[in-house]
């Protein structure tokens, strides 16, 4: 096996970008699996647009060096990129073009094109292949961009935030298409997205960037098995909350709920006589408690 | 390749509809004959017309509108990143999108013409529209569809930088406002002054058979300056779209750096040609276009071509008594045969026209104290607006007479004042001298030869002369119709009194005011001048040497003779002293050296000197004569008078051996 196929095709060191004084990445490091699904999480202005920009090869850093498929995409973009596929955030297609003259256009860019699968995917979506791109409604852009991504037959897909804006039936359409290419042929996913449900049916591992650091990097299901919710009937807890270090505290009409970051059932008992009710949070709660309080999250 | 090619063609399929429009358009034109104004112009030579402007501006606005949107809009709107989010190299979608812009407008532009052709055809390129863009030389269709595909080309390049500056409207906005005008304002100046200083009059060696199909100095300096800007304009696209991909102010400031980091200096490069070529020295001369030698002391001012500066012809008033040097753009303006510097009777003071810096059309008056050293060029308040056609400075150079716009002007040069100013409606003169004569009066001699086919290989000349009296502002005018041989000049004595007309038949003395003969003084191949004192130098030659006569000026009669054997060529050098005259002569073998000989005029002794480094310096091809200029003085062969003058050093001396 040689150097480069050791090197995970995802790999961020260091990676910084400022607009200006604004610093919109300070210093994310991250990595991801061959044939791994990464989520990156973040609230509106975390930063994710960025890392993905800076991941194309679109934008250059401030510091710091991003390497896909072994290679710098910032010195090796056009090539890397014949093995990515990428939907964006924002369809940006030609708006007078069509999706059978942007299928065309992109073919002749890709050394592998699955034009039957272009095909495929427009029909399984409703979306004609000849109404020019700016008439159609932002789901069938979506998924026009997400058929175009997939018919390269990438080794690596990208995706920034490609439910933005979709409703629910639109937004199960793409994560099934996902879903889909993902048992054929086992791509690397990385996935920017607010869709914190859809991202947990897919993810196997989860960013979560918070005001341009990365807080969270982690495995979903580790990351799962350590956040627990605890409620406790009786309102008068500090000290034993204390002890677990929760993430999140909040006050009920029955009593005190708090969320802990490294749930520990032994830890729990050592720390008073009341036995609270513990129970599993989904990933979305485990983003809010991380990212909805103005003060740090811990890891 | 493959990606160039890709966003190429999708650029043009996406505004193919611009290509109808444009053949659309080229039907205007046919109606073109019906519009009021065009009835003069045959109908086909209307609608080509037509039709070639509306292609130029349709093409050049085109370039303009698809330049400064096809990379800058997508980046502004965000859709930049569709090309950077695929396998395309940032040169492939820079190239693909800008070459596709150049080939619309050029193809609209052709579109524009079909019709119009199909009608009468398109203008010639031979012809006159040909060879306008080229100033005289005929460019022909490869090299209009060049200029025209470079003016596109540049177009689209400046378009794209100004979008993208524009569009991003950042603080880097303020550098590039400042570095275009730095920029454009060098450029400008440069070019303007390198166009006054003669760079883009074709160079005199240059003239001939071919000379249609060659280009001035000025025009290639032109194509350096546009190729120079094409480049930095499509190096700096380049690298915005290469290096600031779809991050637009990023790719402004990358755009910028390139940009001005190129043409600033670029510019600078062109201010220190300009400066250089505005510098040249008397070694740079390789053609003498004319020599005017000082009436009294060592300086003389010369003009000719100088090396690898076009039509340039830099004046110089040159000490050969020390080397020293001014140089003084009065040769800028003169012709071959008539030269805008004057010197005074004393030789201490010059005055000069040469053409305004920032109106190079005005001609300034320029004076110089010779005799103070160290002195430089002072301008004065006389500016000339208009044709002029004649010149003179009074003996004291404090006055100076022009013909100008058809009015004969005198001037007082210190303060500029106006001494007089008359109407003179003066037909245009071969040969015409102004000159001040003695008792506030200015003469104008005009000498017109023109051969008439009833007298064989003779001339009829028309020989005027016309006086202005500063007193009372009244001119007077007489012409003279006459019979000559040959070429003609006129030479006038240091007062104005006499003159002489040297004609190839016959040397007259004639009456300065009147132009009227007084006596004949010479057949076929005889010369003379006029001394400092106002006499006459004869030279003749005969089988054993050469004569050497001083007449008087008032009537031709002989006054001193001396015969100088084995002489071949005597030519005046200076009167020291009313008694003294100085010669130079020289054997019959032309490569034997020079001598110098002093006349004592009261004695009639002939004092034999030294013999003397003097240069002789030719009428053209003369390499680089000042590194070979005699520590004695220079003999040059003026073509116009067919006369050669010397002009001697100081620092020559005078030997005191006496020989019969």
């Amino acid at each position: 096996m040689s150097a480069i196929d050791s090197t995970p095709p995802i790999l961020v060191e260091g990676l910084t970008v400022r607009y200006g004084e604004r610093l919109a990445l300070d210093s994310v490091s991250l990595a991801v699996a061959e044939g791994a699904v990464y989520a990156l999480l973040g609230r509106n202005g975390a930063g994710k647009s960025s890392l993905v920009r800076c991941l194309l090869g679109e934008q250059r850093p401030a510091a710091g060096r991003v390497s896909l498929l072994g290679r710098d995409v910032w010195t090796k973009r056009a090539s890397i990129l014949t093995q990515v596929g990428v939907v964006p955030e924002e369809p940006d297609m030609p708006p007078a073009m069509t999706p059978r003259q942007i299928a065309r256009f992109c073919s002749r860019l890709y050394p592998s094109w699955d034009k039957a699968g272009v095909e495929a995917r427009l029909k399984r979506f409703g979306v004609s292949g000849d109404v020019p791109f700016a008439r159609l409604s932002k789901g069938q852009k979506g998924q026009v961009a997400l058929a175009l991504a997939l018919a390269s037959v990438p080794r690596l897909l990208v995706l920034d935030d490609p439910t933005l804006g979709l409703d629910a039936v639109a937004r199960k359409t793409v994560f099934e298409e996902l879903i889909g290419e993902l048992a054929d042929r086992g791509t690397t996913v990385f996935i920017a997205t607010h869709d914190l449900a859809g991202a947990e049916r897919i993810a196997d591992r989860v960013g979560v960037l918070r005001q341009g650091r990365l807080v969270l990097d982690e495995e979903m299901e580790t990351l799962k098995l350590r956040f627990r919710r605890l409620s406790f009937p009786a309102a008068e807890r500090e000290v034993q909350l204390a002890a677990l270090a929760p993430v999140a505290v909040a006050s009920r009409g029955w009593g005190v709920e708090a969320v802990v970051a490294r749930y520990d059932p032994e830890r729990l008992a050592a720390t008073g006589p009341d036995e609270p009710e513990v129970s599993t949070l989904t990933l979305e709660e485990i983003f809010i408690a991380l990212t909805g309080e103005p003060e740090e999250a811990g890891r | 390749m493959r990606g160039f090619l890709a966003v190429f063609e999708r650029e043009i399929v996406e505004r193919w509809l611009l290509l109808v429009a444009a053949l659309a358009l080229g039907i205007v034109p046919l109606a073109a004959p019906l519009l009021p104004g065009m009835p003069a112009a045959p109908p086909s030579v209307a609608r080509s017309g037509a039709a070639l402007g509306l292609a130029l501006i349709a093409s050049l606005l085109l370039a303009l509108l698809l330049g400064g949107s096809v990379i800058a809009r997508d980046l502004a709107e965000g859709r930049l990143s569709f090309y950077f989010a695929r396998p395309l190299p940032a040169a492939a979608i820079w190239a693909g999108k800008l070459a596709a812009a150049t080939v619309l407008a050029a193809a609209a532009g052709l579109l524009v013409l079909l019709p119009a052709s199909l009608f009468g055809g398109i203008p010639d390129p031979s012809g006159y529209w040909g060879s306008m863009p080229s100033g005289g030389a005929a460019l022909g269709m490869p090299g209009l569809t060049a200029l025209w595909l470079t003016a596109l080309l540049l177009v689209v390049t400046a378009a794209h930088a100004g979008g993208v500056i524009l569009r991003s409207w950042s603080s880097w906005l303020l550098l590039d406002l400042a570095a275009v005008s730095v920029t454009v304002a060098v450029a400008w100046t440069c070019l303007r002054n390198l166009g006054r200083d003669g760079a883009g009059v074709l160079q005199w060696e240059r003239y001939g058979p071919s000379a249609s199909l060659r280009f001035t100095l000025l025009q290639y300096v032109e194509v350096a300056v546009a190729l120079v800007a094409l480049l930095a304009l499509a190096a700096a696209g380049a690298a915005q779209v290469s290096r600031g991909r779809t991050d637009l102010r990023r790719g402004h400031r990358v755009l910028a750096l390139v940009l001005w980091g190129t043409l600033l200096p670029a510019a600078l490069a062109l201010a220190g040609y300009t400066r250089w070529f505005e510098s040249p020295l008397p070694a740079d001369l390789v053609s003498l276009h004319r020599v005017v030698p000082s009436p009294a002391g060592a300086w003389l001012a010369l003009y000719g071509q100088a090396a690898h500066r076009g039509g340039y012809r830099p004046g110089f008033l040159l000490d050969i008594g020390t080397g020293r040097f001014i140089r003084a753009d009065f040769g800028l303006r003169s012709s071959m045969r008539s030269s805008l510097v004057r010197f005074s009777a004393d030789g201490r003071h010059v005055v000069w026209l040469e053409p305004d810096r920032s109106n190079p059309a005005d001609l300034n008056l320029v004076t110089l104290d010779l005799g103070r050293r160290g002195a430089r060029p002072r301008p004065t308040q006389i500016s000339l607006k208009g044709s002029l056609s004649s010149f003179g400075l009074s003996p004291d150079g404090r006055d100076v007479a022009v013909v100008l716009n058809e009015r004969l002007t005198v001037m007082e040069i210190p303060s500029g004042r106006l001494l007089a100013s008359v109407p003179f409606l003066s037909a245009f003169h071969v040969e015409e001298t102004l000159a001040f004569a003695g008792s506030g009066r200015v003469r104008l001699y005009g000498l017109d030869p023109f051969w008439s086919p009833q007298v064989a290989r003779s001339h009829r000349m028309s020989f005027s002369v016309s006086e202005l009296d500063l007193a009372t502002g009244k001119l007077t005018s007489a012409q003279r119709i006459e019979t000559v041989k040959g070429n003609v000049s006129w030479t006038l004595s240091p007062s104005a009194e006499r003159g002489l007309l040297h004609s190839q038949s016959v040397l007259e003395l004639r009456d300065g005011a009147t132009g009227a003969p007084i006596a004949s003084l010479g057949g076929e191949g005889a010369r003379g001048s006029f001394l400092p004192d106002g006499r006459i130098a004869l030279l003749g030659r005969d089988g054993e040497g050469s004569d050497f006569r001083i007449l008087d000026a008032r009537d031709g009669a002989e006054q001193h003779r001396f015969h100088l054997s084995g002489v071949h060529t005597v030519l005046v050098a200076d009167q020291p002293g009313p008694d003294e005259v100085r010669v130079v002569t020289r054997g019959p073998a032309g490569t034997s050296p020079w001598q110098l000989w002093t006349l004592r005029l009261s004695t009639g002794e002939a004092l034999p000197g030294p013999h003397l480094a003097l240069s002789t310096l030719p009428f053209e091809g003369a390499g680089a004569w000042p590194k070979r200029l005699g520590r004695d003085g220079v003999v040059w062969f003026d073509p116009w008078s067919a006369r050669e003058v010397v002009v001697l050093s100081a620092a020559v001396p005078i030997r005191q051996d006496v020989v019969k």
